[in-house]
């Protein structure tokens, strides 16, 4: 009997053509283009690490009926690579449902490098049928039965590596109903070698055969794992073999999120210090979103918002909730000099002070807004 | 500031060098009559202050002379600020020029121009004016009624000024600052009614434009799940329709009814041919039937024609005698009718002869009617003649004798007034005495007298009395009517031909009878007339021609010398009618044997052409039956017959075999599934069609909808609501800081003005109350007057003019006056004001004036110099200068 072992590459979730609603018109360009992009890095991944395949767990696409440019985009970006096999299966963004997506593909035509494995039925990984892969692909957005149960029957040459391939959960997050769930113990219960799954975009070892491989490019502040932004590069020595993992970061970008109390300069220093130094050598593959409270004196505002306009040009983007709010002390309030504008900042931090939050709110930016107009017209007083 | 002297030169009318003279503090009048050049000076001294000297403006242009539209309007002016003395002087437009004496120091043009506007508290505003206080002092003729306009640093010198008052900067004039600036940034975004704008306005506009979108493009993603669903469902029912098998059965199973159709057509094809073979010998046997009778009833019809022609034989020969003996009778009544007509026409020719000899008796009785007529007519034509002859001697008509009547009553009514004109005497004399006494020699009688005329009365033996009736008028005009109408009486009756009245009415009289006997006359006459010929002399002539026509008619008669002895008409004419009744008689008998003899002819005739007929049938017949068995013999009929009758039931059995070899199937119901499954087979094919061609489409629409990536696009367009969303609330509370900060800020700023404006309403209260007691004014941040309160409180713009002049005067005066009293410089000059003032108002304006004119310099310009002239001012003058100007 001759064992035989197999290296490839595991992969999920590009989500090709996905959105970013809260990116501007640039960022949102450039975030959907390494979406792409990551396709490259991850078949060169695979180049370097030697493997021949490289199986993509499932949401290849973000929406269900997308443009015929992005239908098409990662197909070309994966047949650039004829050396690799690229073996994908329909996740919940992109389900096998009739006339859908992958009926598109169907009619435009595969390259003979990318496998749409979406009938349920094993199939050789590779030419010589050292590994099978078992696929596990949803026919609809949601299913209410396991997606992988029937890996169990799924009949392999004996002696071949079996290699599922799936898209689901295997952990109930408190929803009212169970969708694409996967059984947890799924790569013991049908002698799997290595179950990929996809589905969670973070990177997630579920047991030593059953792992997530997350995001290539992370789109999102808050994701599970590490978020994302690794492809898995897995090693199989034989059919019973503990597969060897190993992470490998293809993403570009660092999605950051910070929040900050700002009482003083030094708190303004420290924050920006900190979103800095978080890719110092290219902040511009930097994503922060920033919550901000606290109060600063009428300079320090100033300063604050002399340091956003300055990391706001340096990072890729740099979204900020709430605002700090000008100390109402008698000292600041002397900033406004004597007389009505002085009674107007009075007024205005008294109406901060109190009443609803909206209501405040707004009176704290009045305040703040007649504070930069009178430092403006201060500073611009020869 | 006091002005003490200015002069002008090349300005407008000023063409020389002229002179304002008499200026010094307090109150100044010029007063002159209209078009004297008061506004000019006013000008002069505003372009002196307020226009650069190089300043090219229209207004500036303006002032040049009419006559020398080249010449270079020139300003000297002589004034004192804080007891410096100054001296100004400005050329413009040609050899623009300018200097400025302040104390001993000099200066010249952009200097002086630059001095003058530090000392003068000017501020350039571009296009080569300056503004200041003086804008607001300085009131050009009609723009009293309007209140003084404060921007720029008169307004920034007053509110400086008044917040010197408060001992404080109040921030007024920031705040209302940073209130314009806020209002600008919320302008960005709001319009004048609220109204979003700018980029709050296109995020609304996106997100909506977004929003619809997304619904659009949802709608097609629903309509695209539809449409995929459909598909499923197309496909399903052609995998249905489309199914082999059960083509394939429903194949067999119509050639099968097919197969069975086709016998049943053979079956019924045969059946077909042995009812028509049972026909054809039916038709042999009926033939040979036929042809036996046919020669059966040529025989009876041979022997009837036999019996027919021995009948008219003898027919012919009754109608042979009949016509002889019709014949003969005829003959006879012939001769009788001509005897009959002979005797007629003797009868009628007798009736002739009596009849002519009738008529000449007829014509000689009118011949002597008419004669007679003739004779009468002439009779009463001659009597009519001689009555009218008659007549017409008679001259006293109807008309004459009223005419001699009318004249007679005339004269009797002259009388009758001549006696009333006459002296009347009456007496009763005895008649012895009477005897005594004439008149005119006339013995009275009578027993009374009227004399008319002068009359001498006699008595005998006593005398003469002569009476004369009094000669007046009357009287001779009653004789001379008496006298005319006597005249004209007998006048009348000469003319009628009689001599006095009772001659006249005999003659009148005659004349009546004369005129009966005419209308006598003329009715006999009209008697004898013909009614239809009233004409006498026509009728005459008439009866005359009768006469003459009877003449001709009776000569015309030959003369029958047997006429007498001719029977009478009644004789001939009864022979007459008998002779007729004869020969009437004579025809119908005539008549009577002639039908007979004429119906037994007929009769003959058609007995004749019968028998020929039927004499020919008969041979016809008897030579086609001779052939006929020559050709056929009946013996050879009844065979034929038998071996038609043997072939019938041959056929007839065949028939029968036949019946009995139909098939159980019904070709209906075959012909019935045929077409069903005919039917089947084409609907499934044209359903197959349907549902391919149905496919087709909804692939075509699915392809084409998920070519346009209905989710990608949904959700682009959901991230663009999103961020337009984010814009247009941040837009909305961009506006919701601004509109706060800018009513706090607008809430300060009036709360700082009304502080700082507190002075400036003091001080024009005094000369205000001097004018309206307890009243008090309302200003406004721009130091505009913008209400009066006296017992109520009234806008400014609904006051009357004189009353919004007067305020609007004192408001100027009250401010010189508290800028006086602040150290600054004050100096008012009012153009043509208070022109809508009355008399008490005037006076009480007069007492404010002079009051104020204690600090403050006020001229005055007027052409109402006697109303002015109760202000006790200096009286200013304008003089030629001899010495042209320099500079």
């Amino acid at each position: 009997m001759i064992i035989a072992a197999m290296r490839f590459v595991h992969t999920s979730d590009w989500q090709v053509g996905k959105v970013f609603r809260f990116a501007d018109d640039d960022t949102q360009s450039v975030l959907q283009d390494q979406r792409l992009e990551v396709i490259g890095r991850i078949g060169r991944l695979a180049r370097d690490q030697g493997a021949s395949a490289i199986v993509v767990a499932g949401d290849i696409y973000d929406h269900e009926i997308p443009v015929d440019r992005t239908l098409r985009q990662p197909i070309e970006r994966m047949r650039q690579f004829p050396d690799l096999c690229w073996h994908l299966i329909a996740g919940n963004h992109d389900p096998n449902v009739p006339g859908g997506i992958w009926d598109r593909l169907h009619a435009i035509g595969l390259p003979d490098n990318v496998r749409a494995h979406l009938d349920g039925g094993p199939a050789a990984m590779d030419p010589h049928g050292t590994a099978w892969v078992i696929p596990g692909g949803l026919k609809r957005r949601h299913v209410a039965t396991d997606p992988t149960a029937e890996m169990d029957s799924a009949e392999t040459p004996p002696g071949v590596i079996r290699v599922g391939l799936a898209h689901g959960s295997v952990r109930d997050f408190g929803g009212d109903e169970a969708q694409n769930r996967i059984a947890i113990d799924r790569a013991r219960r049908a002698g799997l070698s290595y179950l990929a799954l996809g589905d969670w975009h973070g990177t997630q070892c579920i047991d030593d055969r059953t792992w997530y491989s997350g995001t290539p490019e992370i789109d999102g502040f808050d994701r599970g794992g590490d978020g994302g932004g690794h492809a898995l590069v897995v090693d199989l020595a034989g059919p019973n073999a503990r597969p060897e993992v190993t992470s490998h970061r293809v993403g570009r970008f660092v999605w950051h999120r910070d929040t900050a109390t700002l009482t003083g300069a030094q708190d303004i220093t420290a924050l920006e210090h900190r979103l800095r130094n978080i890719d110092p050598q290219e902040a511009g593959r930097v994503l922060v979103w920033l919550s901000v409270r606290g109060a600063l004196p009428l300079e320090g505002l100033q300063t604050y918002q002399d340091m956003l306009d300055a990391l706001g040009s340096a990072l890729r983007l740099l979204r900020v909730d709430g605002e700090p709010t000008l100390l109402a002390d008698a000292d600041d309030l002397d900033l406004f000099g004597t007389g009505a504008v002085r009674t107007a900042a009075t007024i205005l931090s008294e109406r901060a002070g109190q009443g609803d939050p909206a209501q405040r709110d707004i009176a704290t930016a009045a305040l703040r807004r007649l504070a930069l107009m009178v430092h403006g017209q201060k500073g611009n007083t020869p | 500031m006091i002005l003490h002297g200015m002069e002008v030169a090349h300005l407008r009318k000023f063409v020389t060098p002229t002179r304002l003279c008499g200026l010094g503090p307090g109150l100044n009048v010029l007063a002159a009559r209209n078009e004297f050049g008061k506004s000019t000076l006013l000008a002069a001294l505003r372009a002196a202050f307020m226009w650069r000297y190089n300043s090219t403006n229209r207004l500036i242009k303006e002032l040049r002379p009419l006559a020398d539209q080249g010449a270079g309007p020139s300003v000297h002016v002589d004034f004192s600020i804080n007891d410096i003395q100054c001296h100004l002087e400005k050329r413009f437009l040609s050899r623009a020029a300018m200097s400025l004496r302040v104390g001993e120091a000099t200066f010249a043009n952009a200097d002086a121009e630059e001095k003058l506007h530090e000392i003068m508290g000017l501020e350039s505003q571009g296009r080569g004016e300056a503004c200041g206080i003086w804008n607001a002092l300085w009131v050009a003729q009609g723009d009293s009624l309007k209140q003084p306009e404060l921007t720029g640093r008169a307004g920034t010198s007053l509110t400086a000024c008044l917040e010197g008052e408060l001992g404080n900067i109040t921030g007024g004039a920031e705040a209302t600052r940073f209130l314009a600036m806020v209002r600008d940034e919320r302008a960005l975004l709001l319009d004048g009614r609220g109204h979003p704008k700018g980029r709050y306005k296109t995020a609304i506009t996106e997100e909506d434009a977004a929003c619809a979108e997304i619904t659009r493009l949802r709608e097609r993603r629903r309509m695209l799940e539809d449409d995929i669903e459909s598909l499923a469902e197309q496909r399903r029912l052609l995998h249905h329709a489309d199914d082999a098998t059960r083509h394939e059965q429903e194949t067999t199973d119509l050639a099968q009814a097919r197969r069975e159709r086709d016998r049943l057509h053979q079956h019924a094809a045969r059946l077909k041919a042995a009812q028509a073979e049972v026909r054809l010998a039916q038709g042999g046997v009926t033939l040979a039937q036929e042809n036996i009778a046919s020669r059966a009833k040529m025989e009876a019809e041979r022997q009837h024609l036999c019996t027919v022609v021995d009948d008219l034989r003898t027919a012919m020969d009754t109608a042979q005698q009949r016509h002889e003996r019709a014949e003969q009778a005829t003959t006879a009544r012939q001769h009788d009718l001509e005897h009959a007509m002979a005797a007629q026409r003797a009868a009628q020719d007798m009736h002739r002869r009596v009849s002519r000899r009738e008529q000449a008796s007829i014509w000689r009785r009118e011949h002597t009617d008419a004669t007679t007529l003739v004779t009468r007519l002439e009779h009463a034509a001659q009597q009519v003649a001689q009555a009218e002859l008659h007549l017409a001697t008679l001259h006293v008509d109807d008309a004459m004798m009223d005419r001699l009547r009318q004249a007679e009553r005339a004269a009797d009514h002259a009388c009758a007034r001549y006696s009333e004109q006459a002296t009347r005497i009456e007496f009763h004399l005895p008649p012895d005495t009477a005897r005594q006494i004439s008149i005119d020699g006339v013995a009275l009688s009578g027993t009374h007298l009227e004399i008319t005329s002068a009359t001498t009365l006699r008595i005998a033996g006593i005398g003469d009395i002569r009476i004369t009736p009094p000669g007046d008028g009357d009287h001779a005009q009653a004789l001379h009517a008496r006298t005319q109408t006597r005249e004209a009486l007998t006048a009348l009756l000469t003319q009628a031909g009689c001599v006095d009245m009772a001659g006249a009415m005999d003659i009148h009289a005659a004349w009546r009878q004369a005129g009966r006997a005419v209308s006598e006359a003329r009715t006999m006459q009209a008697h004898l007339l013909p009614t239809d010929m009233p004409d006498p002399a026509a009728a005459l002539a008439a009866a005359k021609a009768r006469v003459m026509e009877r003449d001709r008619l009776l000569a015309s008669i030959a003369q029958d010398p047997d006429a007498a002895t001719l029977p009478p008409m009644a004789e001939v004419q009864e022979a007459v009618s008998a002779a007729e009744t004869r020969v009437e008689r004579a025809r119908a008998a005539l008549l009577a044997p002639d039908g007979e003899a004429r119906q037994a002819r007929d009769l003959l005739t058609r007995h004749r052409t019968e028998l020929e007929q039927a004499h020919q049938q008969l041979e016809r017949l008897t030579l086609e039956l001779t052939r006929d068995r020559v050709a056929r013999p009946d013996a050879a009929l009844a065979t034929q017959h038998q071996q038609a009758q043997a072939t019938r039931d041959t056929a007839e059995s065949a028939l029968r075999a036949c019946e009995a070899d139909r098939p159980e199937e019904d070709e209906a119901m075959v012909d019935a599934r045929i077409s069903r499954l005919e039917r089947t087979l084409e609907e499934r094919r044209t359903r197959v069609g349907e549902l391919r061609q149905a496919i087709a489409a909804l692939s075509s629409r699915i392809e084409s909808a998920e070519g346009d990536g209905l989710d990608e696009r949904i959700a682009g367009h959901e991230r663009l609501r999103d961020g337009h969303a984010r814009e247009r609330a941040e837009c909305a509370r961009q506006v919701e800081i601004l509109t706060l900060l800018a009513d706090t800020l607008a809430t300060t700023a009036r709360t700082a003005t009304e502080q700082y404006l507190a002075p400036l309403t003091r001080a024009m209260e005094p000369a205000l109350r001097g004018l309206f007691p307890r009243a008090q004014v309302t200003l406004g941040a721009d130091f505009s007057i913008t209400g009066i309160t006296r017992t109520t409180t009234e806008e400014f713009a609904d006051l009357s003019d004189g009353t919004r002049e007067q305020i609007a005067v004192l408001a100027r005066l009250g401010m010189a006056d508290l800028l006086h009293t602040r150290g600054q410089q004050a100096m008012v000059v009012l153009d043509d004001a208070l022109t809508f003032s009355d008399s008490g108002r005037m006076e009480q304006m007069f007492d404010i004036l002079t009051e104020i004119s204690r600090r403050v310099q006020i001229i005055i310009l007027t052409c109402r110099s006697e109303q002015f002239a109760g202000l006790g001012a200096r009286r200013l003058s304008v003089e030629a200068v001899e010495q042209a100007l320099p500079l």
